[in-house]
């Protein structure tokens, strides 16, 4: 031990400067009781970001719980569904100038003009 | 008696390796240490239920942020040396810690996130010399480096560092086997033989001048810079560490 101690100076220089403290030589002098109260380390620390575990933990529990979302209402029959049909502005106007004059709702004009449509040509829907 | 603590908010950046280090070498003096592990993952009590550690080193589990203030004034009331291993996160328990420092080392890899962290846990040494009138000295401490290539980001970082005026220590604790190897095989550097890695000798004199010069920045007395390595003394990395 002794021998790899010559080896190694730095260990000795370390052993020299350790037992000069262990002695109180150079050594900053504090005390205990000269330091500053938790209180105020920890509002210090809390500036610039380092939090307390325990406040994170309890700001999380009592974090407001989420707002429940309301679905939309949806004004549905259970019968009809929705279909987007591209047609030119003629076409469209048509559509709606029969609905009017027969006071029937869209869908209805629509079925009786397929019904209409398919008895005129004849189409064989079974194909 | 000194309590040095090892902070940074950024976890893996060194501060249980050094920790371990310093701690070993100060009680391979044959002085008393106490070595208070706040690390929440535990890494230095999970050694030292490993190692068989000499009588004059202790290590203490932190319970939590309301005691280690407590732990610490008793260990300082019992040991010549308290060494504080602080967890990776900006918590007040890193606060408490700095509050009792004699010296703060704060270890960074040569990573710009080890910077950014870094640069925060100086901010709290900074505010709380300011808040509380005391000096609390502190120095930047590069962990992991490499023996032979010095990294343009590494540069970077000590550049701007010393633009900064932060102090760092000469020494760096390099990418050694040795220093993984105290925590696989749950042994002190000390312990270690060549079974269980090569270069052990060449660790032990890195990990005595980086207690050097914490001690000495401790006692107020000026850091002589060390001795550039020598072309001899500069080792390849071998096979293995490279494969580890």
């Amino acid at each position: 031990m002794s021998e790899e101690k010559r080896l190694n100076p730095i260990a000795d220089i370390l052993a020299s400067e350790v037992a000069e403290l262990r002695q109180g030589r150079g050594q900053a002098k504090h005390d205990n009781e000269d330091f500053p109260e938790a209180d105020k380390v920890k509002a210090i620390g809390e500036k610039v970001g380092f939090v307390s575990r325990d406040s994170a933990a309890a700001q999380q529990a009592t974090a407001p719980q989420a707002v429940e979302v309301r679905k939309p209402y949806r004004w549905t029959t259970g019968r009809n569904r929705t279909v987007t049909i591209r047609a030119s502005d003629e076409t469209i106007n048509l559509f709606d100038k029969v609905a009017t004059k027969l006071n029937l709702q869209k869908g209805v004009v629509l079925e009786r003009a397929l019904a209409a449509f398919i008895r005129e040509t004849g189409v064989d829907l079974n194909d | 008696m000194p309590i040095i603590v090892f902070a940074s908010s950024k976890g893996g950046a060194g501060k249980s390796t050094s920790a371990c280090l310093l701690s070993t070498a100060i009680a391979n003096t044959g002085a008393n240490v106490t070595v208070i592990d706040a690390d929440p993952n535990k890494p230095l009590t999970r050694w030292a239920g490993h190692a068989k550690l000499p009588d004059n080193l202790k290590v203490v589990t932190n319970k939590d942020e309301s005691t280690v203030l407590a732990e610490i004034k008793e260990a300082a009331a019992n040991s010549e040396f308290v060494v504080v291993d602080l967890e990776g996160v900006a918590s007040v328990t890193v606060s408490y810690a700095i509050s009792r420092a004699n010296l703060v080392v704060i270890p960074v890899q040569g990573s710009h996130l080890d910077a950014v962290e870094a640069a925060k846990a100086v901010r709290l040494v900074r505010n709380q010399e300011e808040a509380f009138e005391r000096k609390i000295p502190f120095a930047i401490l590069f962990t992991r480096t490499s023996p032979a290539i010095r990294g343009r980001t590494l540069a970077n970082i000590e550049q701007t560092f010393r633009e900064a005026g932060y102090p760092m220590f000469a020494t760096q604790l390099l990418e050694r086997e040795a220093f993984k190897a105290m925590f696989s095989c749950g042994k002190t550097l000390y312990q270690l033989t060549s079974s269980h890695s090569s270069n052990i000798d060449k660790a032990i004199q890195n990990s005595e001048q980086f207690a050097l010069e914490s001690i000495r920045i401790v006692r107020g007395l000026p850091v002589e810079s060390p001795e550039p390595l020598t072309k001899d003394q500069h080792e390849e990395p071998n096979a293995t560490e490279l494969a580890s």
